[in-house]
């Protein structure tokens, strides 16, 4: 089977391949890399490719597989985390020059799992610096949206976002504490959950904020999320947050049936942001509703303030995590993470506490909104906008721009209460250039099988997720217009 | 008039945004106003402050600091001018079985 073939199929496609024997975990890994190899130099979504490693692993999967020994659906699939996953062995620098030469001593649960699961890590991809940096100055250099390359893919999970874009893995894992998993699924058009906090462990991921932060999967569909879900979940000795609720068997929920569903779509904040998307995602709902859901009114009174409260709870937690590397070694930081943490030392402690006040009505609000519906429906928080240059990306406080609050788009709310929300796309604004634009759903705590289940039904019963972007690899920018392959 | 009523009482935030509403002036540009007529903070002030939070930045470290905390302040008002419940506590809860 041709290198093409196989890189735009999903994961469980080509789960299904490979349990079958038709293709080979090798041919799998070899396509992915070769299209690595061409593809990284312009978008630059990896930071460390682990080719041989990542070979001798699909022997090994083969080599099983043939012998009967398979051990599921991830058995030989390509995975790779965003690089503030510790993998022991291998280089993990949270993109940053400080920790640029780390090479951790243990393995983050989550790639313990999933290489128990018999996923192949390819490699550590790019992000913004340790979850937090302007991507641009961080210390790889700015992954870029293949929608067009001068755009930016968000972050901070830039490389996850662009990679599955891209089609250079078919799975990744991302991180989110105000919005760092669904940001880049939003602009770079793919699926992106954050789950319950507390439904993966956090052991092993480089704290940015001890209780904001989250780890989840990132995929070109549903099913394939759902699946790498199954095998991060659970509990873990090692992360006391780690929940023990019981995992559910996720595959259940991909009826493709919402019939009598309740979706909640709120009114003001949340769909003040970009018009396009706003419409597109009305559009969405409504696809919903022809499709059997319920359609309700709910509100959520004090959204606004999930970006200001979410923000201090953050920078305040994180100038404590990197409080020692900070004296040590300031000049290494991005100056947007410096400048940032450096300015958290002298938050007051009663703002901090008062944030988590905040954090307990949202969550009150919330519990009142899902009495009147199983999801809540918003926009996805795009679409892209063009990569800041280095002089505007060193702070936050932007050349003749006004102080204003950050607001936290859509997406904080969901770290302020821990409740699981997965973002998938839902359409394109009408260009130039055409850029993705996506719907986001939030769910009851620990119900991720009910947001498996809407997001899967819309994604079944349209074709955004198939388009994509047009990235030739024999130029530097996107070709105009058309849905070329890419090399 | 009583001479307790005849002082001059400085008017809170929340009270100001009241009298602003009451005048038609909502939003952002109440908003603004207020952050006119806000005292500003001075390198100075972060530098004294340094010493209460046991630090010591040098004069171009102080100015990014600064600049970073006037934008910040925005974030901590409007925190700040929410009117909680006492009834509404932080979380997380504290749980002593600690696992």
């Amino acid at each position: 089977m041709a290198d093409d073939d196989l890189v735009f199929k999903s994961g469980q496609e080509l789960a299904a391949l490979i349990k079958a024997r038709q293709v080979s975990a090798v041919d799998v890994v070899r396509a992915y890399l070769a299209r690595i190899d061409a593809l990284n130099p312009k978008v630059n979504a990896y930071i460390t490719v682990t080719a041989d490693q990542a070979l001798a692993r699909a022997r090994q999967a083969d080599r099983e597989i043939a012998a009967g020994k398979y051990r599921g659906p991830l058995h030989g699939l390509p995975y790779a985390p965003k690089d503030i996953l510790a993998t022991k062995g291998i280089r993990t620098t949270n993109g940053s020059k400080v920790t640029a030469d780390w090479i951790p001593t243990y393995e983050s649960t989550i790639t313990a799992r999933l290489n128990k699961a018999g996923a192949v890590l390819i490699g550590k991809l790019n992000l913004l610096e340790f979850a937090m940096g302007s991507g641009v100055l961080s210390g790889f250099g700015p992954a870029r949206n293949p929608w067009d390359l001068d755009y930016g893919p968000g972050g901070s999970s830039s490389g996850s976002g662009v990679a599955l874009a891209a089609y250079m893995t078919p799975l990744a894992v991302g991180t989110d504490t105000g919005g760092s998993i669904r940001v880049p699924a939003a602009l770079c058009g793919i699926v992106g959950l954050k789950q319950t906090y507390g439904r993966v462990s956090r052991y092993g991921v480089t704290t940015l904020s001890w209780t904001l932060d989250h780890a989840g999967p990132m995929t070109k569909t549903v099913a394939d999320a759902a699946m790498m879900l199954q095998a991060m979940a659970g509990p873990d000795p090692r992360d006391a947050t780690a929940a023990h609720e019981p995992v559910p068997d996720y595959s259940k929920a991909l009826t493709g049936d919402i019939r009598g569903l309740r979706i909640g779509v709120p009114a003001g904040y949340f769909f003040d942001g970009n018009p396009e998307e706003a419409a597109t995602v009305r559009k969405a709902i409504e696809k919903l509703r022809e499709m059997g859901a319920k359609i309700v009114t709910v509100d959520v009174p004090h959204a606004n303030l999930a970006g200001s409260a979410g923000w201090i709870i953050a920078m305040a937690e994180g100038a404590c995590f990197h409080e020692q590397r900070l004296k040590e070694k300031p000049e290494l930081f991005d100056p947007l993470v410096r400048e940032r943490l450096e300015a958290a030392k002298f938050y007051p402690a009663v703002d901090y506490v008062k944030s988590m006040r905040i954090r307990t009505l949202l969550m009150d609000e919330m519990r009142q909104v899902f009495q009147k519906c199983d999801v809540m429906a918003v926009p996805g928080g795009g679409p892209a906008g063009k990569l800041d240059s280095p002089e505007r990306a060193r702070s936050d406080v932007k050349p003749g721009s006004a102080s204003t609050a950050f607001r936290g788009g859509n997406t904080f709310i969901g770290d302020m209460t821990g409740l699981p929300a997965i973002v998938i796309p839902c359409g394109f604004t009408a260009g130039p250039p055409v850029l993705p634009l996506t719907i986001q759903f939030y769910g009851k705590p620990f119900d991720e099988t009910t947001l498996f289940r809407v997001s899967h039904a819309y994604e079944s019963a349209t074709d955004w997720h198939k388009r994509r972007p047009p990235l030739s690899a024999g130029s530097s920018r996107t070709s105009a217009g058309g849905d070329q392959p890419i090399l | 008039m009583s001479a307790s009523l005849s002082r001059t009482t400085p008017l809170s935030r929340r009270r100001l945004l009241q009298l602003l509403a009451a005048a038609g002036i909502t939003g952002p540009a109440a908003v603004e106003l207020l952050a006119q007529a806000r005292r500003p903070i001075s390198i100075d002030a972060v530098r004294q402050a340094s010493a209460i939070v046991g630090e010591s930045f040098t004069d171009d470290r102080l100015a990014v600091i600064e600049t970073a905390l006037r934008r910040n302040l925005d974030q901590f008002q409007i925190v700040r001018d929410l009117e909680i419940d006492d009834l509404v506590e932080p979380a997380p809860v504290f749980d002593s079985r600690r696992r």
